[in-house]
């Protein structure tokens, strides 16, 4: 294709129009991305300036480190207990709440309500309930007979304990994008189906499922980036603890950059995330998105 | 050109995840280690105004605006601004970042272990130089508490709070079953014995009190190892020059590490994990009945508890090693060089005067932190505040007995905040059942011994 005048001035104007967001864009995004590359190929001081040129070091290191190892599991693991169990828990949900009952709305209020906690609050809340000698959940549990295990000290049930928090956490966001994304389904696709005899679960699974895929789609997508982010609740309740159970990927970056001050390593973590969640994004896009249905 | 918008948006999502991570370290700055760095011409006009960022919260915070109030009412040459800055951590965090963009105050309080990262940052004028211009009087100075500041004899900043570890112990408990509260356990088998008297199990074989508990904290680990007169870092605890590697997989280490998983396996000692809070919360709700944590929380457990709070010595290997001793804790404070040298002056009268024996024995009874210098005692506040709370002569007693030498010194490294996660990593691992005892030593010196050999590569003086 060749390029006409006409097609350079509607470059410039439409570059015009851009430039705002894309001066922000490069501040905060392409230029720290830029600086993050180029550290976590230097060696630096505890102040963050570049000293020595290290090459492919910090790479090497991450990759031969036990450390970073296990944190990729631990990421792994948080991300698997937290992303299908909220997805799934807030459909359930929003299915219940797309009843047309008296006094509906107060339970959506209700339930969705966690969206305007922050995740600092949340997790201090969820730190009260598990805390070993006053914790509100193991007195639950002794009173119908169980011994609640120490949830934020056996590194297995660490895990459990901030993905539970993290799911308490966006289960409100999931469950209003849902009840959209169901209140957008026609009623004459039920009725079609009701009078072809579909009832119940066939409906959910035939119907209401593909009908909804879109935001399910979304909410994976966005919860899976969401949860390979997670820093609050894990700094609150475990700090990557115990024995780096807790330690994902993200809060390794925190310890090394802000605890351990070593911008070059930190930095190469960085990048690692930045392509992990890259490949997971493009996989996302590429294979679970046939499946959607779009109207 | 869907496909191509798509893989924009997936590629501009996993851009956002790294542009929220990939902040840290911007240039600038620069700065080079500048031993030779000099005070200020004794004739140069202090500033008018300085900031000072601290790490003071609740009432220690209050305590510490007290004293800027004083000072700045007792002179008028200057205005002292205090800030908060959150915690330690993260006062040392934002410091970095000041640094990098030259904004960082005249005077800032660092805690105990930032003093090899302050160091190497070449950000700091050395007290030492104020002192020598000045001729500025240390000798009645807490020994512990200036050796510890002290890195080839010279002083980088002025030690402002002094804590050190203590033993709490809860002398109800101990009448209950028999112990002598006047006697508090003092060695390895001594606290595992009071403590297996101290458990107590209800009806149904559940135990709801155990006699020991303490946190899985890395500042436990180091005392326990200067107790026990052992290094923790090769030249002298990094003190005769900096360290190359940490050094605690020796007997001592494992012996403090065999002890403590016995107790747990035992069922006497209790775990609480990292959370130094919930060690002393177990602690004032009866759940322990001896825990081992700062003189800091003194005041805390007084008011809280609804027993009588006893205190007693660090606890040490059964031979008690004659070497042995507690290493101080607490934070000092540094004057910043990028400042200007008025500011620096400034900042040095502040120093001067929160120095002072007055303003020494206020902060005491205001805080609990101990006294830098010992004319400090003899101050109205001080002495209502030792016949108040007797309990607290303790950990004075403690560090003024222990021998002055490289293991109660304390080790300086710049990367012992990273150092002391990594111990907590290890005892963690020990007390799970993960590791055995020298199995997990030796992998935590072996990694901290590769961190220690880039942090010297990057930051050479």
């Amino acid at each position: 294709m060749r390029w006409t005048a006409r097609d350079i001035r509607s470059l410039g104007e439409g570059l015009v129009y851009l430039a705002p967001s894309l001066v922000l864009f490069a501040v905060f995004v392409f230029i720290p991305l830029g600086r993050t590359f180029y550290l976590s190929l230097f060696n630096t001081r505890v102040t963050g300036q570049a000293t020595t040129f290290n090459g492919i070091d910090h790479y090497i290191g991450l990759m031969t480190s036990p450390t970073f190892q296990s944190g990729l599991v631990a990421t792994g693991l948080f991300a698997l207990y937290t992303v299908p169990v909220g997805i799934a828990l807030g459909l359930v949900l929003a299915v219940l709440l797309n009843q047309r009952l008296r006094g509906i709305n107060l339970f959506r209020t209700m339930m969705a309500s966690t969206i305007a906690i922050s995740a600092a609050v949340g997790a201090l809340i969820w730190n009260l309930l598990f805390n070993p000698s006053l914790g509100l959940l193991n007195y639950v549990l002794s009173l119908v007979g169980i011994r609640g295990p120490e949830w934020l000290i056996q590194p297995g049930i660490a895990v459990v304990a901030v993905s539970v928090t993290t799911i308490w956490l966006t289960l409100g966001t999931n469950i209003i994008v849902l009840l959209a994304g169901l209140q957008g389904i026609p009623e004459e696709i039920y009725e079609a189906a009701r009078l072809d005899g579909a009832r119940g679960l066939r409906m959910f699974s035939r119907i209401t499922v593909p009908m909804v895929s879109p935001s399910l789609f979304f909410l994976l997508v966005v919860d899976t980036v969401g949860v390979l982010q997670v820093f609050t609740q894990i700094h609150l309740l475990t700090r990557g603890g115990p024995v780096d159970a807790t330690r994902t990927l993200v809060y390794s970056i925190y310890l090394d950059a802000f605890q351990n001050f070593q911008f070059g390593y930190a930095s190469a973590e960085s990048v690692v995330l930045f392509v992990l969640v890259l490949c997971l994004t493009v996989i996302q896009f590429r294979f679970i998105e046939r499946r959607v249905h779009y109207q | 050109m869907e496909g191509t918008m798509r893989k924009f948006a997936a590629f501009a999502l996993a851009l956002s995840v790294v542009a929220a991570c990939g902040g840290g370290g911007t240039g600038g700055g620069g700065g080079t280690t500048d031993e030779s760095a000099q005070a200020p011409g004794k004739d140069v006009k202090p500033a008018a105004k300085i900031v000072w960022w601290h790490a003071m919260s609740g009432v220690n915070g209050d305590a510490l605006n007290k004293i800027v109030d004083g000072f700045n009412k007792s002179q008028s040459n200057t205005k002292v601004e205090a800030v908060f800055q959150g915690t330690y951590d993260d006062l040392l965090a934002k410091l970095n970042t000041a640094l990098a963009s030259n904004a960082a105050p005249a005077l800032v309080q660092v805690y105990d272990i930032g003093q090899r990262y302050m160091y190497d940052s070449g950000q700091v004028v050395p007290m030492q130089a104020f002192i020598d211009r000045d001729k500025f009087d240390t000798a009645d100075f807490e020994p512990a508490v200036i050796n510890y500041y002290k890195y080839q004899d010279k002083l980088q900043s002025m030690p402002f709070n002094a804590s050190s570890a203590i033993l709490y112990f809860n002398k109800d408990a101990f009448k209950e079953v028999g112990l002598d509260p006047t006697k508090p356990p003092q060695t390895f088998t001594e606290v595992a014995d009071a403590a297996k008297k101290l458990t107590k199990k209800d009806a149904s074989g559940q135990t709801v009190r155990f006699g020991f508990g303490p946190s899985i904290y890395g500042w436990l680990f180091e005392q326990l190892l200067a107790t026990s007169a052992s290094p923790y870092a090769d030249n002298g605890n990094g003190r005769d020059n900096r360290a190359t590697k940490v050094v605690y997989n020796n007997a001592q280490g494992k012996a403090i590490l065999d002890w403590w998983k016995a107790g747990l396996d035992g069922g006497y000692f209790y775990n609480p994990g990292i959370d130094n809070n919930g060690a002393a919360n177990a602690f004032d709700a009866g759940k322990s009945a001896m825990y081992i944590e700062s003189t800091a929380r003194l005041r805390g457990h007084i008011n809280t508890a609804k027993f009588e709070v006893g205190t007693g010595l660090y606890p040490r290997p059964d031979a008690k090693p004659k070497d042995g001793g507690n290493i101080i804790g607490g934070a000092s404070l540094y004057i910043m060089k990028s400042r200007p040298v008025d500011e620096q002056q400034a900042a040095w009268e502040f120093v001067k005067y929160a120095m002072t024996p007055a303003v020494q024995a206020q902060w005491q009874a205001d805080t609990g932190y101990y006294p830098i210098r010992k004319s400090a005692y003899n101050e109205g506040p001080s002495k209502d505040w030792s016949t108040k709370y007797p309990q607290f002569l303790t950990a004075i007693n403690e560090i003024r007995d222990s021998p002055q030498n490289r293991f109660t010194n304390g080790a300086v490294l710049g990367v012992m905040p990273q150092a002391r996660a990594r111990t907590q990593k290890m005892i963690e691992s020990v007390l799970l059942g993960k590791e055995t005892s020298q199995a997990a030593l030796d992998s935590a010196v072996t990694e901290m011994n590769t961190q220690i050999d880039s942090y010297n590569k990057a930051n050479k003086p």
